[in-house]
């Protein structure tokens, strides 16, 4: 009785890690990790000195079972996505080389995931909704641009 | 023969034949524990009464009493490694290494290899170098405007070090915390500090994007054994508490003494019991002068960015860029969406209004709608592979901060008034005036935190003036776009005699007042409108408006003259009215002095020579 009980509980956490893995933005709460227009909370932290409280509360928002290379392309994503949109519009850039790192992607697959991605997600911004979306919603969708694109580029993704 | 020269290798070579008690002894013998090595690593501090670390969170140490006894952290540490303690081993790699190697312990207990976690962390074998990182003072809050230093791992990762791991030091405060009590708390050790560890990504974010605030990496020569030593010191320090200070306990100095720590070089030890006030840039200044920095290099913020895009367009470009900047705001997207525009005008007006989006508060909205509109529209052209950032910013990358002036300064003047004459003894803690270098600064500004005048005459010791703080927050526009720049403001708050011509007649005066900045390249001219208030004096008003006028020129390489000419009237029942005239001359030496003329006229007319000393 008891192994099973070890195993359901093996299977579960399995389950759990694999789903975060799978849907990190949603599963790990990206969305909710930082606001939009984090230039406020910048000075809050900065009113009397530099802090750093910024960075203190992005280590403090990783869960125990939201790690791996998902994860972090997510916040990394959350946190960097008007560079990334920038760059993705003209086609590469730093950003989103070190985003691609981030997810996996050797030296020689950014040229083709980053191609890929544009391509893809020129798609959402060409959309009627597009505009209408938040920062949040264009963050994930990007997100999600990406993972398919180094799915499909990258072997290490 | 044989057993003879087995028995010979042993004795010759002590590292094989020592055990724990051999080790305890050896350490005790050799009193290993008050070595500076030892005694920096774990942050001690020597008192009337023994040590104390400055560390606050009991899990810094193996040994229960480890925070006040750094011997017996030296034995539990030995402990944790004859027993291969993994977990302790790993958690204490800088401290149990450090025995390890000062001990000459055997190479079965040299097992940091097998620490993962600190391997995934620091990755050494990739880790090329370290650099001190210094954030220039922030744009939007004068509070900022120290900067701020890190520490990053030069581990070649893509797109420029963006993944690079950082290692930051901040204080741990409430959200929403009230300002009053967040000064006080700051300044007087209210607060817990942490060393905490990121990805360069995540400042340069919050720093470059958002702050406008450009990132100078300073890149520390160091030994391979040092920097690995100062991977495992920041690494055992990673969630550590400390008591924060403002002024001496900071960021600066923390990040500066695990520096010092791992390298042995001297950056900022004796700093606060020398000046009280530890500021980010005199550790860089401290280093470069030590021969200790290998290379410098710099991120530059996307204020910085676009300036560099705007002097890479061809000067029609730019007119066409100018001159929409300054037309209806409705328009202007509308005129870059439906001419033929260069890759360069279509990059700087994204720049542009992304740049507005961040600096322009009251039309945020609109420059959002723009700047999506200028990227959907990309978005239809072809791919350019055009790196979208720009490194290659020649104006700023040619005056990194540490060429500077130090912040603190020491001066005495001789000064003539009438029939009178006597010396005046200036001491300053923090930070420039609007004639200081203008590298790691905001140019024109002036940041003056405690600074003590006092006048020596024939007969007697008089205060001058105590500036408690004296800001001026110039706002220039760096581009000439329109958005770009705003109001200057100025605030100071001041004991000082009413004029130059009264005796015993001390008050104490708080200024406020905004206006605008004109910069002409290497000159500005500027206007505020003031308002003061200060304590009773005869007949004099409390309550005064006025105008204050100014111009400073450092268009010469040698001599940065600046006019500034005040005139107040009171507002209360007295009227009574005052003009205030300074003429005040730099002679601009390459070395840390601060040498001037001055003449200045408030009832009295006084002329001074100062000589400064910069430190």
């Amino acid at each position: 009785m008891k192994k099973i009980i070890i195993a359901g509980a093996i299977a579960a956490a399995s389950t759990l890690s694999m789903q975060a893995q799978a849907n990190a933005w949603a599963e790990c709460g990206i969305g909710a990790m930082i606001f939009e227009d984090n230039r406020a909370a910048a000075a809050i932290s900065n009113i009397v000195w530099d802090l750093g409280t910024t960075a203190l509360s992005s280590e403090a928002s990783s869960k125990d079972n939201c790690e791996g290379k998902k994860y972090n392309t997510a916040v990394y994503i959350q946190k960097a996505y008007p560079k990334l949109e920038e760059e993705t519009a003209f086609g590469s850039g730093e950003y989103m080389n070190a985003m691609l790192e981030t997810a996996g992607c050797g030296v020689t697959e950014t040229q083709a995931a980053s191609a890929a991605i544009r391509q893809s997600f020129s798609k959402v911004v060409a959309s009627p909704n597009f505009d209408t979306m938040s920062y949040n919603e264009k963050a994930e969708s990007y997100y999600n641009t990406v993972v398919n694109s180094a799915a499909q580029n990258c072997t290490n993704s | 023969m044989r057993y003879f020269l087995i028995l010979l290798f042993f004795i010759s070579n002590p590292a094989l034949s020592i055990d724990l008690e051999t080790a305890q002894k050896r350490a005790k013998s050799n009193k290993i524990w008050q070595s500076e090595e030892w005694l920096g690593l774990l942050f001690y501090e020597k008192r009337s009464d023994g040590y104390l670390s400055k560390v606050t969170s009991s899990d810094f140490f193996i040994s229960a009493n480890g925070y006040k006894s750094p011997s017996s952290e030296v034995s539990e540490a030995l402990k944790a490694i004859y027993t291969k303690n993994i977990k302790l081993r790993c958690q204490f790699i800088a401290r149990t290494d450090w025995l390890i190697q000062k001990l000459n312990i055997p190479d079965e207990y040299h097992i940091s290899s097998e620490c993962k976690d600190f391997n995934e962390w620091a990755k050494p074998e990739k880790t090329k170098s370290i650099s001190l990182v210094f954030a220039t003072g922030y744009f939007g809050n004068p509070a900022s405007y120290y900067g701020h230093s890190l520490i990053k791992f030069d581990q070649q990762t893509a797109g420029q070090g963006l993944n690079d791991t950082v290692v930051n030091f901040g204080a741990e405060t409430p959200e929403n915390e009230n300002p009053l009590i967040y000064i006080t708390k700051g300044i007087f050790g209210g607060y817990q500090a942490q060393f905490t560890s990121g990805k360069l990504y995540e400042h340069e974010t919050i720093y470059g994007q958002v702050e406008l605030r450009d990132l100078w990496l300073y890149q520390l020569s160091l030994s391979a054994k040092k920097q690995l030593l100062l991977q495992k010191h920041l690494w055992e320090l990673r969630g550590q508490s400390f008591q924060y200070f403002f002024s001496s306990e900071n960021c600066a100095y923390f990040i500066a003494r695990a520096i010092e720590n791992a390298s042995g070089k001297t950056i900022v030890r004796d700093h606060p019991s020398k000046s009280g006030w530890v500021i980010p840039i005199n550790g860089f200044m401290e280093l470069y002068e030590q021969g200790a920095i290998s290379n410098i290099s710099y991120i530059p913020s996307r204020s910085s960015q676009l300036l560099n895009e705007l002097q890479q367009l061809s000067s029609s470009d730019k007119k066409t860029l100018t001159k929409l900047s300054y037309s209806e705001f409705a328009n202007f997207e509308l005129k870059i969406l439906t001419s033929t525009v260069s890759e360069k005008l279509l990059q700087a007006s994204i720049s542009y209004a992304t740049y507005m989006a961040s600096a322009d508060k009251d039309n945020k909205k609109y420059w959002k709608t723009v700047r999506k509109k200028l990227i959907t529209h990309r978005f239809s052209l072809p791919p350019s592979g055009r790196e979208a950032r720009n490194t290659e910013n020649t104006n700023q990358a040619e005056s990194p901060p540490h060429l500077g002036d130090r912040p603190s300064k020491i001066a005495i003047s001789s000064w003539f008034e009438d029939s009178l004459s006597g010396l005046t003894l200036t001491l300053r803690v923090a930070n420039s005036d609007q004639l200081s270098k203008n590298q790691g600064r905001i140019p024109y500004s002036r940041l003056e935190m405690l600074k003590i005048e006092m006048d020596i005459d024939e007969s007697s010791l008089d205060l001058r003036q105590l500036t408690l703080v004296d800001i001026k927050s110039p706002n220039i526009s760096k581009t000439g776009l329109k958005g770009d720049g705003g109001y200057s403001w100025q605030l100071s708050a001041i004991i000082a005699p009413y004029d130059f011509s009264c005796e015993s007649c001390l008050t104490a005066s708080g200024t406020g007042g905004f206006g605008k900045t004109v910069d002409f390249g290497q000159s500005a001219l500027y206007s505020y409108l003031i308002g003061k208030i200060n304590t009773p004096y005869q007949n004099e008003s409390q309550f005064s408006a006025g105008i204050n006028l100014g111009y400073l020129s450092q268009s010469n390489d040698y001599i940065h003259p600046k006019f500034d000419v005040i005139y107040l009237k009171g507002i209360d029942n007295k009227r009574s009215e005052n003009l205030i005239w300074k003429a005040e001359a730099r002679y601009i030496s390459p070395q840390n002095w601060d040498n001037r003329i001055k003449l200045e006229h408030h009832n009295e007319t006084r002329l001074s020579f100062e000589f400064g000393y910069l430190f």
